[in-house]
């Protein structure tokens, strides 16, 4: 099936929406067309699924570039419709609960277009089967995230994340499209099968591996940077400044996700370039411990649910950076695929417990799940899931990762680090759930949360959503059944040991008992600087907006003060120079005198020159 | 139909200018607006058909009264009718003080006759004469009828650009005369089939170093590129707009007709310098941008960066270069365009555009305003989707993989300081961003900023539809630039 | 000319040929006898003078056009290659044009108000004498023509400038008169240098080349070369012998300014092909005269436009403006070749058309301070107009396109024999003088009493000048017309000033 009507139909709904959207004055337009759109692409997705569609590339508008080739193809193969459909639910998840949760804000139609724009985005790199048409979708979620994540513009804080979300990730995109050009440069043309063919059919030695090592490098640089990974993790965390809506788009399926996407469709030559996945394993080994960590001692869930997603994105790249070649890629996807449900999940939910206990903070949320069934059994599954507990969706995923791992161990590579890394992570990752699950669902006096749940009821669409996105999470195990990923087995060994991890970090969590927040009891004065981020923000000061502003100063000053001189100079020299002949030609009869002596001068100087 | 094309807005414009104060607003309005769409009607027509006169001119000296087009010119010419018309519309929204205002609006139609003339001579004399045209029309809009503030600014700022760009114009001139004298003709087409290249190395390189040293001066090319700020600052709305997306064009179209189609080896030995001092210029406004307080300048100065991109893919020589190159020309052409409208709107609605004054956020008071701003400065940043992308993406690429000939290393290292400077934009576009657009909710009673409507939310529609078609289907423009482009180059040994 | 000679019909006096010349001569001798038979009405001299030049321009035009072909050569010896003490070539015939309608120009100007001088036909026959040497020095080829005609050509002008009687006038005159006396000694030497190289009493380039083949001779003839420079140097006001023009200008009356600075100019200019057409073709390295001329070029251009950039008289600005083009006017000369003389002849010409339309529109207006002319674009369409177009012709800037024309052209032969630092130094002058007339044209687009719009440059309170009444009549009026006509017919099209003259 041809994907470009997946990826037209939410951009097309999304141009219509920015333009006439804040024109009309009830929304009902705008949101039949974000859910609409984004429903249309789903089953249009899912069709082709099911129909059991063979791999195949379809053409788009070519472009002439001279020698450059620019076909701007997509590609269609299970694998993608498989990634493109969780994102295309992702998205209408979002789209329904948006549309009851932004009913009262007057920006909606705006918010609504962004996100099918997303949406759109994401659906091409995913889909794309062009450096350029990926490098598009890269650069336009940046943007969306920008529009998201600062909805709230009359907020301070949410324009500051904003603007420090965007420069993050555009910084690393330097790296990104360099990447991405000399890849482009190599093969000679921008289509994903010819760049994987050229860099991938010559020998990894040489001049050409060189060029490869430094291509795939930049381009796992820009990944590191979209997916939030050390050293540019700081990012996401601020980001829960957007609705909450907007936080689980970017977190379950798109933004964060697509890096991940982007290098296992390169993956053929991602896999010969040893010095990028070094760069990459060592990377995504200290993020997903270091965030794991971050997140356990969070004193705001939602920002816990944040860090939580730079260490699972760390879980899914690092399956790309440890894999065998022979293995490929899709043990990260599948992981993508199962995060992509559960973090949707969790995300929705805790944005309706927010909205009925008026705030993310742990003091807040403690217990607002407790009365309300279809948050508790969200939370409940979707942190099964999240801390991977073996065959709910997340578990699985986890366990083919941590075997691609496993056998890239063996292999030259930063496959070892990566694992010990994996495992510490399980651990981690199970405590924090435990903590999170604990707080959520925590026993406090009744009375006041029964008066909030009356307060607010759970809407009939969230109650919906929800529960569809539980089953998911329980179920969507079941997609192995389908030819989507190619996953080895995971070994009944690897299960069982992980689920002894997974017991021992839930044991951790619970050492201060059950009604004890486990943070206060392990990790109590780490908790400041979590909250901090370990001070990464004062860090990017620092290091970069600082010297480049000074460095700005410094320019502006030498364009108005030294490279503008030679013009004024010119003009003060002329007006010198006029003021100079004006003295000799000052008075009436003397100047004749000096125009004759210096004729006679000249000429005498003239001809003694020249008789020579 | 060629001639008729340039004689239209030119004989307008000097009946508008001659008659001053005896046309009243409205009739020179008019006039004005018809001249500049039937402009349009003739440019779209001659470049669909393809026109071209050819007579003798100046026999003693072999020029020829030659005009024509080709798929090179083509965008450039159909940019230049739009705009035209554009800025006769703006006359609805404002007209400068200063003087009469059918002499403004003559010297616009005059300013665009020159540009259309300097985009569609095929003679180098023709083309320097034409090229000077321009210089007049524009130095009186710029010291009559510009920033109404500042009178000694304005004339500072007046003679500042008619003094530079007459040095780079005669520069050129050097260079023109040095080429023909020395290849024995002046037709442009016959000079690009190879009489160019029939000059010793030397004398090649002499003509292409005086070419590009006065084309340098108008693109503008970092480090003479400092009359541009004063310029754009101190002319009026519809002059800032016609300076940026039209008349800078003028020094990169002549980079392109000059020294790189008619004298390419002595072009090839100065192209490291040029990608240098391209690359040098992105950063440098770049930079700047991230600290300049006055948004016209800032805008002015980001368009040095912009220019910066357009120098280094013609430096690469590469096919994808030019094809960059020209493409980059026409998006900052519109993307200009929008900015210098919406800022000049801003500047008529405050009084001043001083960054670091607080000001009720467009967002809130001015939401179309607001949006159109944003469109725009993602556009210049250059995302994906929208007109800047293109041009800037495949200038790094060229210059990743340059001709065969030019040094490899140094250009990739262009490259990526280029991509460096991609990620400044963003720095200084977010940077307006949150100065201007996004803000704190209004109090009661706090004065907004009337919004755009009427005929300038027409023109501001109108550019940021162009900015998005040109961004979404690029083959607009390069598919009509291809064949020129590979016939130039493929005419290269 | 060599190659004329072979074809020359030997015509022992051809009266058409020599009507431009002729023709202002009897005018002479009609307006002294008319004044002499009967005194007391004077007014029909100017008439009669008018007539004459007008008449005599109409002759020489045609014969330039006629000329097309060869050279009309006349008052040859009747001897087979006898010498011809009268050569008209195109160029020859379009600058009598050019001498004889700036002269008649003049003459308008200077009777053109009520106030001018007062005895008509002194003035008269001084400009028609003048025309008569300049119509003769474009034509003549020997020495003694040439030195007689140059003389005859500018001394009359020195009492122009005496008879205007005030005390200023007197200085300006004693200066002139010096000056010209001068200039009078160099040329007399030179052309004595001249003989003594070549042994030929006329400037023939084969005799040129013989002389130019041995050493000693060569030394000479350069020293010859040189001088005759300096010597014409003061009349074509090049630095370092221009000192006296400012002077000059602005005190004389109008009249005598525009014939000065249009007419004198060109016949010097005429004068100057003559001897340097001498040197086209002489086979050798003729570098040095190259260097000589450049230098005057290179020197008359830059210090006259800085002055230019100074003056805040509109008179005084024009003689600096008129110093910075006498050196564009020999700018291509230097280049030694027959396209830099037509180049030169092309660049005086126009120069000469728009002076006088300048000196037209200040008579129109009333000399005085700069900022006289404040919003004169919009007080007075007719002059403000005609000045301004005639501002962008001198400045080079379009719509003055052939201003731009005559600067492509005279740059042309120089860039094409690689004299460098000379095209370097056009560059720089080139906008120098931009910035000089854009500076009045600004003025002129001003709006009274509005500061800053001349720029830092027009000093503060200049506007508080007392305005005496331009007392201009229709003369003014006339040449204003007619030459900014002329000017826009160029600028339409500019190849037939260029056919004309080659």
């Amino acid at each position: 099936m041809n994907p470009w009507p997946v990826v037209a139909l939410p951009a097309l709904a999304s141009l219509i929406g920015l333009f006439a959207g804040q024109n009309l004055r009830d929304q009902r337009l705008a949101k039949g067309l974000a859910v609409g759109a984004s429903a249309a692409s789903l089953v249009l997705v899912l069709v082709a699924w099911a129909a059991g569609a063979e791999a195949l590339e379809a053409a788009g508008p070519g472009v002439a570039a001279g020698e450059l080739s620019v076909p701007l193809a997509l590609l269609s193969d299970p694998t993608r419709l498989a990634v493109g459909a969780v994102v295309a639910l992702v998205a209408l998840c979002v789209q329904a609960y948006s549309a009851i949760y932004l009913r009262t804000d007057d920006r909606y139609p705006r918010f609504a277009a962004t996100v099918s724009l997303f949406t759109a985005a994401m659906l091409l790199v995913v889909f794309s089967g062009d450096l350029v048409l990926t490098v598009i979708g890269w650069e336009v979620m940046g943007w969306c995230s920008y529009l998201l994540i600062g909805h709230w513009s009359r907020r301070h804080s949410a324009r500051r994340a904003a603007h420090k979300a965007f420069l993050v990730t555009r910084v690393a995109d330097i790296g990104f499209v360099l990447g991405m050009v000399g890849l482009a440069a190599g093969a000679g043309t921008t289509s994903l099968t010819g760049v994987v063919d050229a860099w991938s059919s010559e020998g990894a030695d040489g001049a050409d591996g060189a060029a490869r090592a430094v291509a795939m490098t930049l381009v796992v640089i820009g990944v590191l940077g979209k997916s939030a990974q050390v050293p540019f993790q700081d990012w996401l965390a601020d980001a829960m400044e957007g609705p909450t809506p907007a936080s689980a788009l970017i977190h379950a399926a798109t933004m964060v996700a697509a890096g991940t996407a982007v290098l296992a469709g390169l993956f053929p030559v991602l896999a010969l370039s040893h010095p990028a996945r070094w760069v990459l394993g060592l990377s995504v080994a200290v993020t997903m411990v270091l965030a794991a960590v971050l997140a356990f001692a969070q004193s705001d869930l939602k920002r816990l649910l944040a860090w939580s997603t730079v260490s699972q994105v760390g879980v899914m790249l690092s399956a790309l950076a440890a894999a065998p070649l022979a293995e490929g890629p899709d043990a990260g996807l599948f992981h993508l695929w199962s995060h992509a449900i559960f973090k949707a999940l969790l995300f929705l939910a805790i944005g309706w417990a927010s909205v009925i206990a008026g705030g993310t903070a742990v003091t807040t949320l403690r217990g607002s799940a407790a009365a309300i069934p279809i948050l508790r059994v969200s939370f409940l599954f979707g942190l099964l899931s999240l801390a991977g507990v073996p065959f709910v969706v997340g578990g699985l995923s986890k366990e083919h990762v941590i075997a691609a791992a496993w056998h890239g161990a063996v292999e030259p590579g930063p496959g070892l680090v990566v694992l010990v890394a994996l495992l510490v992570t399980v651990a981690v990752t199970a405590a924090y759930c435990t903590r999170a699950y604990l707080l959520l669902t925590a026993h406090v006096r009744s009375s006041e949360v029964g008066e909030r749940v009356g307060a607010t009821p759970v809407p009939p669409v969230v109650r919906v959503v929800l529960g569809g996105l539980v089953v998911l999470s329980a179920i969507g195990g079941l997609v192995l059944f389908t030819d989507a990923f190619d996953v080895g087995s995971a070994s009944l060994a690897w299960i069982a040991i992980t689920a002894l991890i997974i017991a021992v970090g839930v044991a951790a969590a619970l050492r201060g008992g059950l009604d004890k927040d486990p943070a206060q009891v392990l990790a109590a004065r780490l908790v400041p600087h979590a909250d901090a981020g370990l001070g990464a923000d004062a860090l990017y000061r620092a290091v970069a907006v600082t010297p480049v502003l000074a460095l700005a100063r410094v320019v502006a000053f030498l364009d108005t003060e030294v490279v503008d001189l030679y013009v004024r100079g010119t003009a003060v020299a002329t007006r010198a120079a006029g003021w100079a002949g004006a003295r000799a030609h000052h008075g009436e009869r003397p100047s004749s005198a000096i125009g004759l002596v210096l004729g006679a001068v000249v000429v005498l100087a003239l001809v003694g020159v020249l008789a020579s | 139909m060629i001639s008729l094309l340039l004689a239209l807005p030119a004989a307008v414009g000097l009946w508008l200018v001659t008659a001053g104060r005896d046309v009243s607003v409205a009739v020179a309005r008019l006039v004005t607006a018809v001249a500049a769409v039937l402009t349009l009607g003739l440019a779209v027509v001659v470049s669909a058909a393809g026109s071209s006169v050819d007579r003798a001119w100046l026999p003693d000296l072999g020029v020829r009264w030659s005009f024509g087009v080709d798929g090179i010119a083509v965008p450039l010419v159909l940019l230049t009718a739009a705009i035209g018309v554009l800025v006769a519309a703006h006359a609805w929204v404002d007209l400068p003080a200063g003087g009469s205002p059918a002499a403004f609006l003559g010297c616009l139609l005059l300013v665009e006759a020159g540009a259309l003339a300097t985009f569609t001579a095929r003679d180098a004399v023709l083309f320097f004469v034409a090229f000077e045209l321009v210089l007049v029309p524009m130095w009186v809009l710029i010291s009559r009828y510009g920033d109404p503030h500042d009178a000694g600014a304005r004339t500072e700022a007046g003679y500042r650009f008619v003094l530079y760009t007459a040095v780079g114009s005669t520069l050129m001139l050097v260079g023109i005369l040095t080429l023909v004298t020395s290849a024995g003709t002046s037709d442009l087409w016959a000079l690009a089939d190879g009489a160019g290249r029939s000059l010793t190395p030397d004398r090649q390189l002499l003509v292409a170093g005086l070419l590009v040293a006065g084309l340098a001066v108008k693109v503008p090319v970092f480090p003479v590129h400092t009359w541009l700020p004063s310029a754009h600052t101190t002319a009026p709305t519809a002059g800032s707009v016609l300076l940026a997306a039209v008349l800078l064009k003028m020094g990169t179209y002549g980079l392109v007709r000059l020294p790189v189609a008619t004298v390419p080896d002595g072009f090839a030995r100065l192209a490291p310098v040029l990608a240098v001092l391209g690359v040098v210029g992105i950063i440098w406004g770049g930079l700047i941008c991230l600290v300049e307080r006055d948004l016209k300048r800032l805008i002015a100065y980001s368009s040095v960066a912009h220019m910066g991109f357009v120098v280094l893919a013609l430096a690469t020589g590469s096919e994808t270069g030019l094809q960059a190159a020209l493409f980059a020309n026409i998006a900052h052409g519109v993307i200009s365009a929008l900015l210098f409208f919406l800022v000049g709107g801003l500047k008529a609605r405050w009084g001043s555009v001083d960054l670091t004054v607080p000001r009720p956020a467009l967002r809130e008071s001015s939401p179309r305003l607001g949006f159109l701003l944003v469109l725009g400065l993602a556009a210049s940043l250059g995302l994906p989707g929208l007109a800047g992308f293109w041009g800037e993406f495949f200038a790094v690429y060229a210059a990743w993989s340059p001709a065969d000939g030019r040094p490899r290393a140094l250009f990739i290292a262009c490259a990526a300081v280029a991509a460096v400077g991609a990620a400044l934009a963003a720095a200084y576009a977010l940077r307006v961003a949150r100065n201007v657009w996004v803000g704190d909710a209004l109090q009661e009673g706090e004065r907004v900023t009337p919004d755009a409507d009427g005929t300038e939310l027409g023109i501001l529609g109108v550019l940021a539809a162009s900015v998005i078609l040109l961004g979404v289907f690029p083959g607009i423009v390069l598919d009509r630039t291809a064949d020129a482009v590979s016939q130039l180059i493929g005419t290269w040994p | 000319m060599t190659a004329a000679i072979s074809t020359a019909s030997l015509v022992s006096i051809d009266a058409v040929a020599l009507a431009p010349a002729l023709l202002p001569a009897i005018g002479v001798v009609l307006v002294l006898l008319g004044d002499a038979l009967l005194p007391g009405c004077r007014d029909w001299q100017v008439g009669l003078g008018l007539a004459v030049l007008v008449v005599g321009a109409v002759g020489a035009l045609i014969s330039a056009v006629q000329a097309a072909d060869g050279a009309v050569r006349t008052l040859c010896l009747p001897a087979p290659e006898g010498a011809c003490l009268w050569t008209a070539s195109p160029m020859t015939g379009t600058l009598q044009t050019g001498i004889l309608a700036a002269t008649a120009a003049a003459l308008a100007l200077l009777h053109d108000r009520d106030a001018g001088p007062r005895d008509t036909t002194v003035t008269t026959a001084l400009l028609l004498a003048a025309a008569t040497g300049g119509a003769g020095v474009a034509a003549s080829r020997d020495l003694g023509t040439w030195l007689v005609t140059l003389e005859l050509a500018t001394i009359p002008l020195v009492a122009l400038v005496a008879l205007r009687g005030t005390r200023s006038a007197a200085h300006g005159a004693l200066t002139v008169l010096v000056t010209s006396v001068t200039s009078f000694a160099l040329l007399v030497l030179g052309v004595a240098l001249w003989m003594t190289a070549t042994g030929d009493a006329a400037f023939g380039t084969d005799t040129v080349a013989l002389a130019w083949a041995d050493p000693h001779r060569r030394a000479v003839l350069v020293l010859a070369a040189v001088v005759l420079l300096a010597g014409l140097g003061f009349k074509l006001s090049l630095v370092p012998f221009h000192a006296w023009t400012p002077q000059a200008y602005s005190t004389a009356d109008l009249g005598t300014a525009t014939a000065l600075a249009a007419a004198s100019k060109v016949s010097a200019a005429a004068a100057l092909l003559v001897v340097v057409q001498a040197f086209v073709g002489v086979p050798g390295d003729l570098r040095q005269v190259s260097i000589v001329i450049g230098t005057l070029a290179a020197a008359s251009m830059l210090l006259g436009n800085v002055m230019a950039l100074r003056q805040d008289d509109v008179t005084r600005l024009l003689a600096w403006s008129t110093v910075a083009q006498a050196g564009w006017v020999v700018l291509p000369v230097a280049a030694l070749t027959d396209a830099g003389l037509h180049a030169a002849a092309v660049y005086v010409l126009t120069y000469a058309v728009a002076t006088v339309v300048a000196f037209a529109a200040v008579a129109a207006v009333g000399a005085g301070p700069l900022s006289r002319m404040r919003g004169l674009l919009r007080r007075d369409r007719l002059t403000g107009g005609a000045l301004a177009f005639a501002l962008l012709v001198l400045a080079g800037l379009p719509p003055g396109v052939i201003g731009l024309v005559a600067k492509v052209v005279a740059l042309r032969p120089a860039v094409e024999q690689g004299l460098w630092p000379l095209a370097l130094v056009a560059v720089v002058a080139v906008v120098l003088g931009i910035a000089v007339y854009l500076r009045w044209f600004a003025v002129l687009i001003g709006d009274a009493g509005a500061r800053g719009d001349a720029g830092e440059m027009s000093e503060p309170g200049a506007a508080t000048h007392e305005v005496s009444t331009p007392a201009s009549g229709g003369g003014a009026r006339v040449v204003l017309v007619a030459g900014t006509v002329l000017l826009v017919l160029l600028s339409a099209l500019p190849g037939l000033l260029l056919g004309l003259v080659s």
